[in-house]
């Protein structure tokens, strides 16, 4: 029971933005997708979502070709958050998350639906912004109470695996609360048995918090494994092109400091 | 909207101390302005039906109402009373019913649908399709031979309501084959052929004589004077079931305010709720137009009258946009027919006078509250 990406590409206008990409995602595990601008992250993730058929290879979801699998059936086990918050009508908060409860309606879950979105909401430290309407709060509450409408669509367990793809679900949110939403993430992941992929900017916080590392540049996939095996090799250098040293914390952990090569001479 | 006045102070205030859970600062309780909106619109339409070169009073429109759907009796109202209610103002105000639930729920649909709050079924090529269909029927109508089951005052509302869909259809078409099929294509392909439309229509007014010239331009301001039992049952039978049917896809228009992509995330599948929001609204547009011409304002200004005091929730709104359209065109029909009777003015002249101001006032009200 995966969510996998098989040698898969994708091309628009002749260019490849995603070349022969070979990823698992597997129940209980948040993997970071990390990667400079244009190195095909996003496209990667829509392949993933099936919001787009590879153009050679193949995506699953659980063994299925995912482009077979019903809309809504796949509503109910994977939530895709992308980085388009605007709406342009004024839902509350506790309406927006609501949504996520859509591929559910009609089923017995439904019942369950207020205390979902009131709980989703608390989870990410929002459920005092429940009853705001959605276009006046601000950046990072917007996410926030996006996140919690994509966790919301997979809250209850299915007799099936569930997959979580965030597109940069920490792009607004302040120190505090990047560490917040990641960690909810993963323990949503390993306590609901979610697989999550989560596109992340901040080397430190995916060290932190994911399973696995996947590293992507030019569309190709340059290295992939749990984090300590991919922050003890180069790749983490030869991806983004700059110098990085492992930073002690002692309890807090070993994280990995990006030094900008210009500035490292004689290293 | 105007027509909700009296039952707003009500549900408005009854919200503030205390704050009950779930309660929205600024919204009116959902029911209770459907409630409302639906005591407003008997009210109107007892008094429309009374209204007229024959007055009649409300409790005997009302005696004649109930006995006719089996209750009470109406054996004291006079018979001349009771022929006119049932064969000219019944019809009419239930027209003006149909076309206000019908071209309101339209409107609430396709802003859903563009995601845009002031989107208005014109965008798709209804409008001005229907109308070019209608131009064609009364310039050139003449020239056509019909078999003799059909009778020539249909004429001019078959070509209207074929006009309207080919319009829409034609809008449709051009944006499933343009590469981004997504619902911003349909947006300019409804303006691309929105502007075909118009040429037409000019054309036409620019061949016909000044009979036929008047015909056009009183069709494009609307009248609900061509209702009958006839006519009524034929849009009934089209718009009823296809307002129905947008009132179904209320959820679905919800997510759709996400984004397409996060709509089809959420197994909403796009490309088909939009097939069938378009088949739909044009059905309801199409059918209501094709008898009563063009009614501008009501399928813009209902339903963003309503989202400032009940929220954009579809599964609300729509219903609440069906009823308070309703009322709203029963009393702008109303109007039209009583304010310089015996003469009746174009129902589209008072749609627009009741609703640029009132519009106008909740633009300015909101702006405080809503930001931006």
């Amino acid at each position: 029971m995966t969510l996998a990406a098989h040698a898969a590409s994708f091309h628009a206008d002749r260019r490849a933005l995603v070349s022969g990409v070979t990823l698992t995602v597997a129940p209980g595990e948040l993997v970071a997708l990390l990667g400079p601008n244009g190195a095909g992250k996003s496209t990667l993730l829509k392949l993933l979502a099936g919001d787009v058929a590879p153009s050679a290879g193949r995506v699953t979801l659980d063994e299925a070709p995912i482009g077979a699998i019903k809309s809504r059936h796949l509503a109910r086990h994977r939530a895709v958050l992308r980085q388009d918050l605007a709406l342009p009508f004024a839902f509350t908060a506790a309406e927006v998350v609501h949504m996520g409860r859509l591929p559910h309606r009609g089923t017995a879950d439904e019942r369950d639906d207020a205390r979902i979105v009131s709980d989703a909401l608390g989870l990410l430290d929002a459920g005092h912004l429940a009853h705001r309407l959605y276009p006046t709060l601000s950046g990072g509450e917007q996410q926030r109470v996006q996140l919690a409408r994509a966790l919301a669509q997979l809250w209850l367990p299915d007799h099936a695996a569930r997959y979580l793809l965030l597109d940069e679900p920490t792009s607004n949110l302040d120190l505090v609360h990047q560490h917040q939403a990641l960690t909810v993430a993963r323990s949503f992941a390993r306590e609901r048995g979610i697989g999550v992929l989560v596109i992340l900017h901040d080397v430190a916080l995916a060290v932190r918090h994911a399973d696995r590392l996947a590293l992507l540049k030019g569309g190709r996939l340059i290295a992939s494994g749990s984090v300590d095996q991919v922050i003890e090799t180069t790749s983490l250098a030869d991806c983004f092109e700059m110098d990085f040293r492992m930073a002690d914390f002692g309890a807090a952990g070993r994280v990995p400091v990006a030094i900008p090569r210009a500035s490292v001479t004689g290293s | 909207m105007s027509t909700a006045a009296p039952a707003a102070p009500a549900t408005g205030n009854e919200q503030r101390p205390p704050p009950r859970p779930g309660a929205i600062a600024g919204r009116w309780s959902a029911p209770r302005t459907l409630l409302g909106l639906g005591v407003a619109l008997m009210v109107v339409a007892i008094i429309a039906a009374g209204r007229g070169a024959v007055p009649i009073a409300p409790g005997d429109v009302l005696r004649t109402l109930l006995h006719g759907i089996g209750f009470g009796s109406d054996t004291d109202v006079p018979d001349s009373a009771q022929r006119v209610l049932w064969h000219l103002r019944f019809p009419r105000v239930a027209l003006a019913i149909v076309a206000g639930a019908a071209l309101a729920v339209s409107g609430a649909a396709l802003q859903g649908l563009f995601r845009n709050p002031l989107a208005d079924p014109t965008l798709i090529g209804v409008s001005f399709g229907a109308a070019a269909g209608a131009a064609t029927m009364i310039v050139l109508g003449h020239h056509i031979a019909l078999p003799a089951w059909f009778s020539r005052t249909w004429l001019l509302p078959a070509g209207a309501f074929t006009g309207g869909l080919l319009a829409t259809g034609l809008a449709y078409l051009l944006s499933a084959v343009s590469r981004d099929r997504g619902v911003a294509a349909l947006l300019l392909a409804g303006i691309a052929v929105n502007a075909a439309a118009s040429a037409l229509l000019g054309l036409y007014s620019h061949i016909a004589d000044d009979a036929q010239l008047r015909n056009i331009s009183f069709w494009n301001l609307g009248s609900l004077g061509a209702a009958s039992p006839s006519t009524l049952g034929v849009v009934a039978l089209i718009a009823l079931p296809a307002t129905l049917g947008l009132l179904k896809i209320a959820p679905q228009l919800n997510a759709l305010a996400l984004g397409e992509a996060a709509a089809q995330h959420l197994g909403v599948n796009v490309r088909r709720l939009k097939t069938i929001s378009v088949i739909l609204i044009a059905a309801c547009v199409g059918a209501v137009t094709a008898v009563t011409g063009v009614i501008v304002f009501v399928g813009l200004v209902v339903p963003h009258a309503l989202r400032f005091v009940l929220g954009p929730d579809h599964r609300w709104l729509m219903p609440a946009a069906a009823v308070g359209g309703a009322a709203l065109v029963t009393l702008a029909d109303l109007t039209a027919r009583t304010l310089l009777a015996p003469a009746e003015l174009p129902i589209g002249i008072v749609t627009a006078f009741i609703g640029v101001p009132f519009f106008a006032a909740l633009l300015i009200h909101s702006g405080r509250r809503l930001g931006p």
